[in-house]
């Protein structure tokens, strides 16, 4: 389709300059768009982003703290540190596998936001890097990427979410095209794509055949440019729902000692992660929100707390066999792995002995993307509570991950005439870079 | 009525239920009809011999009196706003007798009324052994933290310490009862101790009985009663104590303490205050209390033959059928003891508004119970009753689920019939049993609805009866409907849609004064703008491709441009694209036959199809859709978050089934007014988590209805518009009816090594900006004064400022965004950008514009223009890359989503199963937590699933196909922000949820609802199944080729297809599959078993309807696989 608003929005916005006598704005936009760091931006190809939906515990993991006690609301971390292959790094007892690898690893321990502690708020600001307006919906991060650099190959969907459809993991203003792929279960799939139980091949053929006939008279009939483009875009679907890109999906090609190195369904999720980069999907959101694990999963709030070493656990196996297995297909430094969340939570312990939320200061931990790994990345104060040193905004941590993959962080995005960088003037990280 | 007066004394029922039989003493409704004398109630105080006994009547000086002569130093001192006021009488309650009694009453919490100590040792006075009874009545109109009734003690009195409760009773926020003292020990420490009332008495529902007895020193003596009841309580401060309290001479206090602070202060009345020397016993209390409800008596002879009177009571307590002031707000019939669905409640506007809540649903009806032993089923959503000839029968609990999300999943039960259909999570059953006589008796069921926390909903809400060991069957003389799961559901709908039609007329009813309101100001509107000059003729280009003058002005501009008009389309593409343009979906089988019919008579169809199809209900599901975008509608069904509105859906709805004028639509909106959560236009008015919800409003005020964008203004003066950021806090500020400042975040931030903003910024943030109209140069005011409403009124003005006929730009941009709907391109574009875009054709748009204002805002009548014009009957035309530049033909476009999703199911002729939209099916959160969107009948009641918590148990797995197809198709659930254009270009996501969706995959499949099983099985040859298969899907007949090619994929086996089978076995097969439904709720999502459920439910999704077992499954497959390929074929998906 052409694209109206776009060209209008030139052609008028010269006048606009004539009329106003402003600077000249396409100076402007390049001046949005302009890059001020040194350092030379990545070359990863893709994104695996982890979810921990509901908040997972910074102390409680990648950022330990002295022990508390839940029973006597004293605050603290739940479970003792251990030290890891980082001279000066240690993380929660129940991420040994990681702690092992960690020099693959970068933990930002200083993210924060100032959202109101609230869950659909949050997380909409740590997947669009924005706070809503009411005058426009801001994309997902993985939106974006697709956006800007669509799939590694034609056989693959640039965008593919294994969990539930959320407007926050949505393409907002890009649309459509800059949407996911989604799957809730890796048995199951992606909707769209995996065919019905009772459609052998041969009914499949059959379908196909029958199809393209009608569609070439129908085409022979109706000349339209429009209609010819869907008519393509069945082609491009037929092509995603052969045997290419669906054999991602057939995780028992894998070896059975892989696959329990991964682990339990949310491992899975996770190899199949590895598969999709593999077939050139090239931003993939791993969900990790079990909830029937502990309850809650990590929105650790009273009795949900009890559990939460079962969720760590899980973590930790497939985290680590993500990145070794990734690492042993020479795949690591092409793959960014993020492991994100909307918030952390407060040292301090609930009635029920659980955590309420926290925003001022917590985890995101990184591995791979050809950064400079095995570095830990900011100081919380003595209970993780407050940033001491080098805090870490979500424009700057999105902007860590597009440039990682090269794609200018600044680069504007335009909804409908209106242009908007692709991150709210984020700064990435430079440690990760030099 | 004859021969009713026989069942009425029918009395053969005899209950076998014991438990239930021990209900009727709660029955409060028999008449007293002793008459009591004026003094019968103080009698009763004195023989019980008080020290003080106030009755709230003062002596000579003022004072208020204590009536026992002996201790008459104990009189009160009444201090700050105390006045007289009525007390408990008769006949409310009898007991006080037919005269005047006084009561003391503090209306504004500021008053007290002071009783010196007499000294040491007085009777006032209370030591360790020493018993005491304290009582009074009062009447309160709110309650929040502690109100003192009677206190004696910390009263903040200097020469005392602040700590010295002697005694007291108060009042706690729920109206609970609590006593509160202060122990001192041997070694002077001192302690409070507090007991309080489990339950409470009710707030704003007229004079209740308090009470309590207590033998300091003695635990477990504290014993509380509420009108003449026990009532149980508990030690929550320190607990009981064997201690002794304070005692000193310090004042008693009736109506507040701590200086009567107004936060301790009764905010209310209070009266017969008595305190005695010694513990009451309950039969005293018992005795003391009386109460009949002023109610209207009820004539049965009122009820209609055969049918069910329902009354609707608002101003009822919550949990209690103990209710004082209620009222009937409504009356209405029904056929059959079943309450699904209450009908709503109108304004005189016809908005729809809310009930105060929780109300009481009253039915009467007189029912045949059939000879021999029955039972009979109570479902009710909430505390409920069924009397039988004024009998108590049985009671259904009150609800009592936590709304913490770690409930129990409750294992259905299925032994109580056959076949039963679950109850559902939030309702519960009792069940009676009883000897029938075979004749008619009078039923009445009564039910409170809701709380002041929870929806007012009913469930499944019915009574049912059956014959031990059968299935249960509603209890009705019409309906024989069984509370199966085969046959509830669809009962249930078909009553609900009762419900809807009456709905319909009421709100016509009350709303008939508006209507005349709205005429008149037509009429106006109609006189003054004829009186203007007429847009130019545009002569007559092409008079063979006019019909009438849209064409003229079209043919005009084709003419000019060098171009020239597209043929007619065939009939068959022009009832597609007018259905789909009127009704939002392809046409039915039916519609199709009628029209062939007229045609092949020789007879006009196509005006014919218009009139027709512009007459259906489904007028109002097309455009519902197209207003929730543009008005940004955008409900979430969980916590409202990320600048979610009401659901005012409900009423975009009503508004088209009633065609509503548009300029009346637009002032309902901007008003605000009615239901906020459940479906009124004040759901507009709701934007969580946004700082300038108004300016959101205003932006989105603009766009839909003067085309003026002010998306920018939100931060900035706009960089391309005339528009400032100040025009757009002027209209936040008339929304708001007062000054709107402009927050932090509606700026740019200019930093000192950041790029220099290119925006002009004039507003800084803080900027107090006044309610004022911007646009006054989008004409001057028409209407004569006396037809303005609300003139001092911001939003009135503001209503007013955009729909008065003197703003023609109002009914242009309307009548310009129903032109591109229907022609697939505005006269100008974009739509909701005026100052940005390009007019086309001034002419025609000044045309349609003064056609809407001068005929009614009436949208139908433009939308009839349009179809009867040669230019929408045209074949079809692509916009060019450079736009357009004249009509020679409406533009191709791809059906959206919501056309999609409709038409697949009006080509299956299957029904919606997409669950119900709400994560809290049974009600127990808070109203303002959770939305019921109801079960979706069109595509137009989805909204967004998102949970932000990604757990499986809080997923919709019916619903989740749905979605997932719309999305792709440029649907959205969550409208943060006004959708003026939907993204439609194609992409590869569209034809995968057509190749393998979920919803293309079900309504392809031949099951046991599909209308293609019934024409696969009833159809005698081939080339008809053939034919008819085209025609409800692609609505035309198959050419010669694609004849051949189905002919070929499905001659084989034809004859041999039909499967012999009986139809129980057929019925058996189609009900055998029973899912856990209706189990999960937001109550106990937290379970393990909720995410099991949820999964399961998911793979039922996953696996699809079970295929007709009718059919030989091989060529069954051949014909799926036929409605598979026309479902995928692109002709479906394009409107032509």
């Amino acid at each position: 389709m052409f694209d109206l608003n776009r060209r209008r929005f030139i052609t008028t916005s010269a006048t606009a300059v004539a009329a106003s006598g402003m600077a000249p704005l396409v100076s402007a936009e390049e001046e949005l768009e302009h890059m001020p760091w040194s350092f030379p931006a990545g070359k990863a190809e893709h994104i695996i982003m982890i979810w921990l939906g509901g908040g997972a515990c910074q102390i409680d993991t990648w950022d330990p703290k002295k022990l508390g006690d839940a029973k006597t609301r004293k605050p603290g971390s739940y479970y003792p540190a251990i030290d890891t292959v980082l001279p000066d790094t240690q993380v929660c007892e129940h991420l040994p596998k990681c702690a092992g690898v960690l020099d693959r690893f970068n933990i930002l321990r200083t993210v924060q936001h100032g959202v109101i502690d609230e869950h659909a708020a949050a997380t909409n600001m740590m997947h669009t890097g924005r706070v809503t307006t009411g005058t426009i919906t801001y994309p997902s991060i993985g939106s974006a990427v697709a956006h800007h650099r669509g799939a590694v190959s034609e056989n693959a969907p640039p965008y593919v979410l294994i969990g539930y459809p959320n407007v926050t993991r949505g393409p907002g203003f890009l649309g459509t095209d800059a949407g996911f792929v989604y799957l809730t279960e890796t048995s199951e799939g992606p909707g769209g794509f995996s065919r019905a139980r009772d459609v052998s091949d041969r009914r499949q053929q059959r379908r196909q055949q029958l199809l393209a006939k009608v569609r070439q008279e129908f085409s022979a009939r109706e000349q339209s440019l429009m209609i010819d483009q869907y008519d393509q875009a069945i082609e491009q679907a037929l092509r995603l729902a052969g045997p290419e890109f669906m054999s991602a999906f057939q995780l028992k090609k894998e070896s059975a000692e892989l696959r329990n190195a991964y682990g339990g369904e949310f491992g899975q999720r996770c190899l199949l992660a590895r598969r999709l980069v593999e077939r050139g999907t090239r931003f993939v959101e791993v969900s990790h929100n079990l909830n029937f694990i502990n309850g809650a999963g990590w929105d650790t709030h009273n009795d949900g707390q009890l559990n939460q070493h079962l969720l760590i656990k899980e973590l930790d196996g497939a985290l680590s066999s993500l990145v070794l297995d990734l690492e042993g297909k020479s795949l690591l430094d092409k793959t960014l792995i993020v492991v994100s969340t909307e918030f952390g939570r407060p040292a301090g312990f609930d009635g029920g002995g659980g955590r309420g939320h926290h925003s001022k200061g917590f985890s995101v931990v990184m591995a791979g993307g050809g950064l400079q790994n095995g570095k830990t990345i900011g100081v919380t104060d003595e209970l993780g509570m407050k940033v001491v040193h080098r805090p870490i905004s979500v424009p700057d941590l999105h902007a860590s991950m597009y440039y990682a993959l090269g794609i200018n962080p600044r680069k504007l995005l335009f909804a409908g005439d209106r242009p908007v960088p692709t991150t709210d003037m984020g700064t990435p990280v430079e440690e990760l870079f030099v | 009525m004859n021969g009713m007066g026989n069942y009425r004394k029918t009395t053969l029922i005899h209950s076998l239920c014991a438990i239930l039989l021990a209900a009727v003493a709660v029955a409060q409704d028999a008449v007293e009809t002793n008459q009591f004398s004026p003094d019968f109630y103080s009698q009763l105080i004195e023989s019980d011999r008080p020290v003080a006994y106030w009755r709230m009547d003062l002596d000579e000086r003022g004072m208020m009196r204590n009536t026992i002569r002996e201790h008459a130093e104990l009189r009160g001192l009444l201090v700050g706003e105390v006045r007289s006021s009525a007390g408990p009488q008769a006949p409310t309650h009898p007991k006080f007798g037919a005269a005047k009694n006084a009561a003391l009453e503090i209306p504004n919490a500021a008053g007290v009324i002071k009783v010196d100590d007499p000294g040491d040792d007085s009777v006032l006075d209370f030591k360790l052994g020493d018993s005491m009874t304290i009582e009074a009545w009062v009447q309160v109109s709110s309650v929040s933290g502690y109100r003192y009734l009677l206190g004696k003690g910390r009263t903040g009195n200097k020469g005392f310490p602040a700590e010295n409760q002697n005694y007291s009773l108060r009042l706690a926020g729920n109206g609970a009862i609590t006593f509160l003292f202060r122990s001192i020990d041997d070694a002077g420490k001192q302690q409070y101790h507090r007991w309080t009332s489990n339950e409470g008495i009710g707030v704003s529902d007229g004079w209740h009985h308090v009470g309590l007895t207590y033998t300091f020193g003695q635990v477990g003596s504290l014993k509380g009663y509420i009108d003449g009841k026990s009532i149980s309580g508990k030690w929550d401060e320190a607990g009981d104590t064997g201690g002794r309290p304070v005692v000193d001479n310090d004042q008693l206090w009736i109506g507040s303490a701590l200086s009567a602070k107004p936060n301790s202060t009764l905010m209310g009345a209070i009266d017969e205050v008595a305190v005695y020397r010694k513990a009451l016993p309950a039969e005293a209390f018992a005795q003391r209390y009386s109460f009949i409800r002023n109610e209207p008596k009820f004539d049965p002879a009122t009820i209609e033959d055969n049918q069910v009177l329902v009354q609707i009571w608002e101003g009822v307590s919550e949990n209690t059928f103990q209710y004082r002031s209620a009222r009937i707000t409504d009356t209405y019939q029904v056929d059959a003891f079943e309450f699904f669905q209450i009908p709503n409640k109108y304004n005189e506007q016809g908005i729809k508004i809310d009930r105060s809540t929780p109300f009481m649903i009253r039915a009467y009806g007189y029912v045949t119970i059939p000879e021999g032993p029955q039972r009979i089923l109570v479902r009710a959503r909430n505390g409920a009753r069924l009397f039988i000839d004024n009998e108590i029968q049985a009671e259904v609990p009150f609800f009592n689920i936590s709304s913490s999300a770690h409930g129990k999943v409750f294992d259905v039960r299925r032994d109580q019939a056959p076949n039963i259909r679950p109850l559902q999570r939030g309702d519960k059953e009792v069940i009676l049993s009883i000897e029938g006589d075979g004749k008619k008796h009078l039923l009445r069921f009564e039910m409170i609805v809701g709380s002041s926390k929870r929806r007012p909903e009913t469930g499944e809400t019915a009574v049912c009866i059956a014959e031990p060991d059968q299935d249960f069957r509603v209890l009705s003389e019409w309906h024989h409907a069984q509370l199966t799961h085969r046959e509830w559901p669809s009962f249930k709908q078909q009553q609900a849609s009762k419900i809807v039609a009456l709905d319909r007329v009421r709100r016509a009813q009350v709303s008939e004064l508006e209507q005349e309101y709205w005429k008149e100001r037509h009429g106006w509107t109609r006189r003054l703008l004829s009186t203007d000059k007429p847009v130019a003729s545009p002569g007559k280009p092409f008079p063979e491709s006019s019909f009438n003058r849209i064409d003229q002005y079209v043919n005009k501009q084709l003419h000019e441009a060098g171009d020239k008009p597209r043929p007619l389309v065939d009939d068959s593409t022009f009832l597609r694209r007018l259905s789909l343009d009127t009704v939002g979906t392809i046409p039915s089988l039916a519609l199709i036959q009628e029209f062939q019919r007229r045609r092949h008579a020789g007879k006009e169809a196509r005006n014919w199809a218009i009139d027709f199809l512009l007459a259906q209900d489904e007028w109002a599901d097309h455009w519902t859709s197209y207003w929730q975008d543009v008005l940004a509608e955008n409900p979430n069904i969980i916590n409202p978050t990320l600048n979610n509105t009401g659901p005012f859906r409900w009423w975009i709805y009503e508004s088209f089934i009633d065609n509503k004028p548009m300029d009346r639509f637009v002032t309902e909106l901007i008003m605000m007014e009615g239901s906020r959560f459940y479906g009124g236009p004040a759901g507009f008015s709701v934007a969580s988590q946004n700082d300038v919800p108004l300016a959101a409003k205003a932006h989105i005020l603009g766009q839909a209805f003067l085309g003026i964008q002010m998306q920018c203004a939100r931060c900035h003066d706009a960089p391309f518009h005339e528009v400032t950021q100040k025009d757009l806090f002027s209209i936040a500020a008339m929304l708001k009816r007062k000054d709107e400042s402009v927050p932090k975040t509606s700026t740019v931030t200019v930093s000192a090594d950041g790029p220099v903003p290119n925006v002009p910024i004039t507003l800084k943030p803080g900027a107090i900006v006044q309610p004022a109209w911007p646009f006054p140069e989008l004409g001057s005011l028409r209407l004569p004064r006396e037809l303005i409403r609300g003139s001092e009124d911001s939003r009135a003005k503001l209503a007013h400022r955009i729909t008065d006929p003197g703003n023609l730009r109002f009914p242009q941009v309307l009548v310009n965004r129903l032109w591109k709907r229907t022609i697939g391109f505005g006269i100008v574009e974009p739509v909701e950008d005026w100052e940005h875009g390009t007019n086309i054709n001034p002419d025609l748009l000044d045309y349609l514009g003064r056609e809407l204002a001068m005929n009614g805002y009436d949208i139908k009548h433009i939308a009839r223009l349009i179809f009867q014009s040669h230019t929408y009957q045209r074949q079809s035309i692509d916009i060019t890359e450079s736009g357009l530049q004249a009509f020679a033909g409406p533009v191709r476009r791809q059906m959206s989503a919501e056309q999609l999703i409709d038409s697949l199911f009006v080509a299956s002729g299957r029904p919606f199963d997409a669950g119900p939209m709400n994560v809290d099916i049974d009600g127990a959160r808070n109203y303002s937590n959770s939305l019921n969107l109801g079960t979706p009948k069109r595509a137009w009641q989805f909204a967004s699933l998102s949970n932000e918590r990604d757990r499986p148990s809080l997923s919709l797995p019916f619903a989740q196909p749905f979605t997932s197809t719309m999305q792709a198709f440029g649907w959205t659930g969550s409208r943060q922000n006004p959708i003026n254009h939907r993204q439609s270009s194609p992409n590869v996501m569209q034809p995968a949820m057509m190749n393998n969706g979920i919803v293309v995959r079900d309504n392809s499949r031949l099951d046991m609802m599909s209308d293609f099983t019934m024409l696969a099985r009833q159809s005698e040859t081939v080339e008809n199944l053939i034919a008819i298969t085209y025609q409800r899907i692609l609505s035309r007949q198959p050419t010669a080729s694609e004849r051949r090619l189905f002919l070929e994929l499905l001659d084989e086996g034809f004859g041999d297809r039909l499967v012999s089978l009986s139809s129980e076995e057929a019925e058996q097969i189609r009900w055998s599959r029973r899912l856990p439904r209706n189990m999960v709720s937001w109550s106990n999502h937290l379970a393990a078993r909720a995410t099991e459920i949820k999964i399961e439910l998911r793979q039922a999704v996953q696996q699809g309807a079970i295929p007709s077992p009718h059919l030989e499954s091989r060529w069954r497959e051949r014909m799926e696989d036929f409605v598979w390929v026309l479902f995928n074929s692109p002709e479906f998906l394009y409107i032509r």
